[in-house]
């Protein structure tokens, strides 16, 4: 991994795996997978960022038995999915941006070379 | 280490965590390790780190939760930081508009209070200049008596020898005693008059440090 990602962007990434999941919200290992599925984070690093958002009202937590055990389940809140579009806005903002920057810089270089 | 392992160390190790928050973390694993299925048992275990790191993970979040708050609050205390400096600014012009407005009454009455506060302490200190002054002359009022009454005791001691004797005896005892007394006001003004003349002047430039200092800050803000 090249870029770092940062608390907020983590959170954002995270609110959107969850909400993609639907109204029902999914659980903590598949919540890792997904994540793991875009960006390279530990593991480990998951559950801090989970309680982050839970205390923050943007999550929350239910329980459902599954193959006769309890499991926990997250699902987004209405703050959560205000947040969520706060990030989105934010990161196409940011990310238009960047690649504006890049994207002259590759120009420049092409008619450099002519 | 197997799984169940595992989780002992990491409870053992969170012993010092509030029980709640201990509880919830023990279970979010509990059903991290279950949902991974027992044949990915090992690889879980290999990718959540020892249970020291995964303990130490865990801790950490908590100490962040308490300390820093959370992401969102972030960005809203972004934007909030930026608004700070404005009132600092409006408040300093509000002060000098109520200042040059108040001036006309505010300015004498301060200076008033502060004359009579000077002429307090004037006074105060001629008291006690008067007091010791007073000390002194009836020092010296014994002294001279003293030494009057000694000089009438040796004329007179051939035409009253018995009488003359009695007043040069009288004249000692009193100018012994107005050597004391002499001695004792001296002692009295060695003591009381240093510290009151350097109270003085300590008191005259610390004002006027003071004031400078207020002065400064005034322009100072009045420049940025």
């Amino acid at each position: 991994m090249v870029f770092n990602t940062g608390a907020a962007l983590l959170d954002a990434i995270v609110l959107a795996v969850v909400a993609k999941d639907g109204v029902d919200g999914t659980y903590g290992y598949k919540i890792t997978q997904d994540v793991r599925s875009v960006i390279e984070l530990s593991e480990s690093t998951l559950y801090p960022v989970l309680r982050r958002l839970q205390k923050d009202d943007c999550l929350e937590t239910y329980d459902k038995q599954f193959s006769g055990r309890n499991r926990r389940y997250y699902k987004i809140t209405e703050r959560g999915t205000a947040q969520l579009n706060l990030y989105r806005t934010e990161w196409l903002s940011y990310s238009s941006k960047v690649t504006g920057i890049f994207s002259g810089k590759h120009e420049e270089d092409k008619n450099g070379q002519n | 280490m197997d799984r169940i392992e595992y989780m002992k160390e990491l409870e053992l190790l969170l012993a010092n965590i509030p029980s709640d928050e201990r509880d919830d973390a023990i279970s979010y694993y509990n059903d991290y390790f279950d949902a991974g299925g027992a044949e990915n048992e090992e690889a879980t275990i290999k990718a959540l780190g020892t249970p020291e790191e995964l303990a130490a993970t865990i801790k950490l979040a908590g100490n962040q939760l308490d300390k820093y708050g959370t992401s969102t609050k972030q960005i809203n205390t972004e934007y909030e930081s930026k608004t700070p400096k404005k009132r600092s600014v409006g408040w300093i012009i509000l002060f000098i508009i109520c200042a040059v407005f108040a001036a006309p009454i505010l300015l004498p009455v301060l200076f008033g209070l502060f004359m009579a506060a000077v002429a307090i302490a004037i006074a105060i200190i001629a008291v006690i200049f008067a007091v010791l002054l007073a000390l002194v002359a009836a020092g010296i009022g014994v002294l001279i008596s003293g030494i009057t009454g000694l000089v009438v005791g040796i004329v007179t001691i051939l035409s009253n020898p018995f009488g003359a004797l009695v007043v040069i005896g009288l004249s000692c005892i009193g100018l012994a005693l107005g050597v004391l007394f002499c001695m004792g006001v001296a002692k009295i003004i060695k003591i009381t008059l240093p510290p009151i003349f350097n109270g003085c002047i300590k008191l005259i430039k610390s004002t006027a440090k003071w004031l400078w200092g207020k002065i400064k800050l005034a322009l100072g803000r009045r420049s940025s």
